[in-house]
């Protein structure tokens, strides 16, 4: 994971040198065909935890709309289930209306399933989530378990599969300080040592949380064994960034802690292929804007009648407090 | 059989008794040896022979007395009475210098290969005509020149990769005195490798291959390195803005008088100063040590043993190297890159008739990376590296039946990233194994001049390839389990058979007028799949397997081609159509991983080009230069890729027009102007966008369906050679170049990408669209000398 950082780094660097020293840039403007509608499905399911989804609709990359407007992506009205060998759940759709009727905690939780920080069921945004009624909350997801997705709107069927693979967890969290002693002063970095499962084909997401903040994804949340299968090693965890944004750009900040955070949660999940395939190639279509270096990259999905993913989570959490 | 079928037909012309003129063509001014030289009978063109690619040629004809002419492009004709009563051997130097002729007559050379020749595409260049080009940032290169001929795309701005007639960057083989080169450029391909003073001369072939050539779909680049002047010392150089040449060459042994020694060598190196010079400055900075610069090395030596015995040897070695450092972060990076050759060549004489030459070849490109920062280090390298053994003959039958024939053996061993990664006490290391492969080919190819309108060339060539060990294959994944098979060394695991026919012929008709045919059928074997435009120095070279199945094309072309003007303009239209099997490209949502089999990633599709081409050529005069334009079209078929429907190739370019002028204002003072004018790129633009955890993912429309604007440059060049009046005969001679690259200072379309600013969480997501245009006008300034 850091050294495709790294190699990502330099090899933009080098580019950047050249670049520096001669390009230009022009704005330009850009006609581009319209694009067929489609469903985006953004689901999953974690041990201990109900099964989450949120339905929503692509729009032109470039026209006259206002990307903004977040509740005009959402979709309700969708019937969704989610069936597993021996039991299967009706999700309820919770809008910013009917979240009014429920306890803050109960929507602050709710909204920190998708890294959305709020304090009061007020500030719940113009959106819909999909998760089990309040009379099915014993319906949560168990390690080793297959579930299935069936979504029907509009006479459409929209189906996906995943299991939630057995989790692992580091066997030790600790700090240093900021490699550059300039910086040592304001931010310090996360290194954790993982005994990878002695069987290759084992695909890891991570997530971090700083005090009392949701928890947050990297630009690259996810890495496979196939260079470390069964090893023992450190590696470095770098901090999320806020939802929705591409993190920092700057490598002096990007990943490292902030010196005012006091406990670092780690949440380390197992996921299985095609999960893992889905976030792979959507960190590379994110990545790949315009490099002339690299071609586009399409995002593979796991849902068939719609893009997007149904993916299962094995997780685990644990905690470095840091003693200032 | 049907390329030895018109050997039937000569035998009654065996009855005359026959006698054969053969030796070797060399250039009087230092020794070197004339490349594709003429020799014909004055007054019947048809009865001649051309050199070959050292310099040897052969006539057999009968028994009589003639006026042979021995001519070569931009040298003084030579015309010899020869009696011709038993086989005779002529070994002349021919000179472009009308002074040091005294004994032979002075006329004009014959002109006309371009309409005499059999085969299509085929551009000669020399080094001299390649630099009154102008040159990119005083640059000479020699592929930017190539780009400019018709059926050759240049493969971005101020790039030196090549696209010809609508196939990829690694369907083109470039030979270095016959070691295949396989990363033509330095810095992001923004130069060639290639130093222009030790290159003699270059051949491409777009169109039907000759049969001793293969292992590539679209075309050839044979590039001959000087052989060392073999009759005085020389010293050449030049200092300019990027890099500084010296080259030194002479005889072992200081001939006497006039004569050329038996052997001589040639050293010439090239390297690259910016960063060096800034040095002091980045001293005093955070990123101390920081430097890039590459490197060229060529080395060349030839020793005749006989008037029939005549080894060379030669070698390149060139390198790139990145060095990043940064105290602040405690990082350290070295990536150096590069390629090595070694050529040893051995040429025989049988007899009159049967010219050999065997070389044997080794060629090495390795691109290495190791970083560090505080107790992470990482290293990988990649690479290819072949052992090469060939032996080809040339067998003048008589003047209207030449044979060539050999047979050519390839070791090659691919180097996939090979990673390792320390990080604290832990050690990584990627189990990604090299792989090996045996090639092999053997080909005959039969010129027949049946009279003096028709003339045929057939062509066969017999590829093949293997897969063989040791290698280790892993099936399967972690719920159906992996199956490993273990493979010994030099066990094969695949092998793919090639039969490749070629054929071109040549209907010559009135005054000066040809028309020419030509179709082939060419395997590749080697692939380089590439994401970016043009060749990088992370490129691996993936050879055929049990998964990647060789590339394939047929060509058919056919021309016409017409010399007016006392053969002072050759002019030609030729249309090719092609059809690409096996074309290989990376799946939609391939994303590069260490230690993942690259071919997993794969997608497999056909492929149709097809194009009519242009060329008119002013060969002589005070102004001289060319035209070429090319209206062609590219397209691509993958069932993988753009939902299965067709779409147009990265390399496509309907317009592609060159303009090269040279105009000699006088003896010392020259200017040269090129103009080039191409179709935009095709490139796949987003259309859509949707949100995941609330962060944008892009879709995108048709496969590469958008046009960037067309791209057009004008360069511009001075020089000046003064000729010392005190002295006029005086060995110092300086010359001074003046370029200016994109004279109007167009700015051409790099690429495109758009800016992001904000976040749909925050509300103020923002996309913009922007151009990115790389050179703007670059004047640059370069003197060269000579001693």
């Amino acid at each position: 994971m850091k050294q495709k950082l790294q190699i990502l780094f330099y090899v933009l660097t080098v580019f950047g040198v050249v670049n520096m020293l001669v390009s230009c840039e022009k704005e330009i403007k850009l006609k581009t065909s319209a694009p067929k509608n489609a469903i985006i499905v953004e689901g999953h399911i974690e041990n201990g935890m109900p099964p989450y989804v949120l339905l929503t609709k692509n729009s032109p990359f470039f026209g006259d709309i206002n990307i903004n407007d977040l509740g005009a992506y959402f979709i309700s009205g969708a019937t969704i289930t989610v069936i597993t060998d021996n039991d299967s759940v009706q999700l309820v759709e919770y809008n910013s209306a009917f979240v009014q009727t429920l306890p803050d905690s109960v929507v602050v939780a709710m909204a920190a399933q998708f890294g959305l920080q709020i304090d009061s069921a007020a500030q719940f945004p113009e959106i819909s989530i999909y998760t089990v009624g309040l009379a099915d909350a014993d319906f949560v997801g168990q390690v080793g378990k297959q579930y299935n997705l069936r979504i029907e709107l509009d006479g459409k069927i929209i189906t996906s599969t995943t299991t939630i693979p057995t989790p692992v967890f580091f066997d030790s969290l600790w700090i240093l300080p900021h490699p550059n002693p300039v910086l040592a002063d304001s931010f310090y970095q996360v290194y954790g040592r993982l005994n990878d499962p002695i069987e290759l084909g084992n695909y890891y997401r991570y997530f971090t949380k700083a005090d009392n903040e949701p928890f947050l994804i990297s630009s690259q949340s996810v890495f496979d064994d196939a260079f470390f299968n069964g090893k023992k090693f450190q590696i470095f965890i770098p901090k999320g960034h806020p939802v929705g944004t591409m993190g920092s750009t700057d490598f002096n900040r990007a990943g490292y802690w902030d010196l005012n955070d006091s406990i670092c949660t780690i949440k380390l999940s197992m996921i299985d292929k095609p999960h893992y395939d889905f976030w792979r190639t959507l960190e590379a279509n994110r990545q790949s804007n315009g490099n002339p270096f690299s071609s586009v990259v399409y995002v593979k999905s796991n849902i068939q009648g719609a893009l997007g993913i149904w993916g299962g989570y094995g997780s685990i959490t644990g905690s470095y407090v840091r003693v200032p | 059989m049907l390329f030895l079928c018109p050997l039937a037909g000569y035998t009654q012309d065996e009855k005359i008794e026959k006698f054969t003129l053969s030796g070797f063509l060399k250039d009087a001014k230092n020794g070197e040896v004339l490349i594709g030289a003429n020799v014909y009978v004055q007054g019947n063109n048809a009865l001649g022979a051309t050199t070959n690619l050292y310099g040897f040629y052969s006539l057999s004809l009968p028994k009589g007395n003639y006026q042979i002419a021995f001519s070569y492009l931009g040298y003084n004709t030579k015309i010899q009475d020869i009696v011709l009563e038993k086989d005779t051997r002529v070994n002349l130097e021919l000179s472009d210098d009308s002074k040091t002729l005294d004994e032979v007559v002075i006329v004009d050379e014959r002109k006309d290969e371009n309409v005499k020749s059999t085969f299509m595409g085929k551009e000669e260049l020399s080094t001299d005509r390649i630099k009154s080009i102008p040159a990119f940032m005083g640059e000479v290169d020699i592929i930017k020149a190539i780009q400019l001929m018709p059926g050759v795309q240049a493969a971005g701005e101020g790039n030196s990769g090549i696209y010809v007639r609508g196939g990829g960057p690694d369907q083109n083989l470039v030979l270095l005195d016959d070691a295949i080169v396989y990363n033509t450029g330095h810095l992001f391909g923004f130069f060639s490798v290639f130093n222009p003073d030790a290159v003699k001369n270059t051949t491409l072939y777009k169109g039907t291959m000759p049969a001793n050539y293969g292992g590539r779909l679209s075309s050839v680049i044979d590039i001959q390195m000087k052989e060392g002047n073999n009759k005085r010392f020389e010293m050449e150089g030049g200092i300019g803005i990027i890099s500084s040449r010296l080259t030194l060459q002479g005889p072992f042994k200081k001939p006497k008088s006039e004569k050329t020694a038996k052997g001589s060598f040639l050293i010439s190196g090239r390297r690259t100063y910016a960063f060096d010079i800034a040095q002091p400055f980045i001293k005093k900075t955070d990123f101390a040590g920081t430097n890039y610069y590459f490197y060229d090395l060529n080395i060349k030596a030839n020793y005749q043993f006989s008037d029939k015995d005549r080894l060379y040897i030669s070698a390149y070695f060139g390198r790139d190297v990145f060095v990043y450092n940064s105290q602040k972060n405690a990082t350290k990076v070295k990536i150096p890159w590069g390629n090595a050759t070694a050529t040893v060549r051995y040429n025989h004489l049988f007899n009159d008739k049967i010219f050999m030459n065997m070389s044997f070849v080794f060629n090495d490109y390795q691109f290495s990376f190791t970083g560090e920062q505080l107790d992470f280090g990482f290293k990988a390298k990649s690479g290819v590296r072949d052992y090469n053994a060939k032996v080809d003959f040339d067998y003048y039958i008589n003047t209207k039946h030449k044979l060539k024939f050999g047979m050519n053996y390839t070791h090659h061993r691919m180097t996939p990233t090979q990673a390792s990664a320390r990080s604290g006490d832990t050690d990584f290391e990627s189990n990604q194994n090299k792989r090996y492969s045996s090639e092999f080919a053997w080909y005959i190819d039969h010129e027949f001049d049946v009279n003096e309108h028709l003339k045929f060339d057939f062509g066969f060539r017999l590829s093949m390839f293997q897969h063989i060990g040791p290698y280790k294959s892993i099936t399967g994944d972690n719920i159906i389990g992996y199956d490993t098979l273990t493979y010994k060394r030099s066990k094969p695991i695949k092998t793919y058979v090639g039969p490749e026919p070629r054929f071109s012929m040549r209907y010559a008709f009135g005054k000066n007028n040809s028309i020419k045919a030509g179709a082939g059928l060419n395997y590749q074997y080697i692939h380089l799949v590439s994401n970016s435009n043009s060749t990088l120095p992370t490129d691996i070279w993936v050879q055929s397997s049990s998964m990647v199945k060789p590339q394939m094309a047929l060509q058919y072309s056919l021309g016409y081609f017409k010399n007016f003007k006392d053969n002072m303009f050759e002019a030609s239209i030729e249309v090719y159509f092609k059809h690409l099997w096996n074309q290989i490209d990376y799946s939609e949502s391939y994303v590069q991983e260490l230690n993942v089999d690259q071919e997993l990633g794969y997608v497999y599709g056909k492929g149709k080009a097809y194009g009519a081409e242009f060329f008119l050529k002013k060969r002589s005069g005070k102004l001289n230069g060319w035209i070429g334009y090319t209206l062609s079209r590219s397209d691509r078929k993958f069932p993988d890729l753009n939902n299965g429907k067709v779409f147009p190739a990265k390399y496509d370019r309907t317009h592609d027009l060159s303009i090269n002028l040279n105009y000699d204002i006088s003896k010392e003072w020259s200017v040269g102007a090129t103009w080039v004018y191409a179709t935009g790129n095709a490139i796949t633009l987003p259309n859509e966008l949707y949100f995941i955890e609330f962060g944008f993912v892009t879709g995108y429309g048709g496969r590469n369906t958008y046009r960037v604007p067309a791209y057009h440059r004008m360069d511009f060049s001075l020089t000046y050679t003064p000729i010392p009046k005190r002295k006029p005969n005086r060995r110092w001679r300086s010359s001074y170049n003046i370029s200016i690259y994109n004279v109007y200072n167009r700015k051409n379309t790099y690429f495109i990408y758009y800016k992001t600013e904000g976040s749909l969480v925050s509300g103020n997501l923002k996309f913009t669209p922007i151009n990115v245009s790389l050179f703007p006008v670059i004047p640059s300034f370069t003197w060269n000398f000579k001693f």
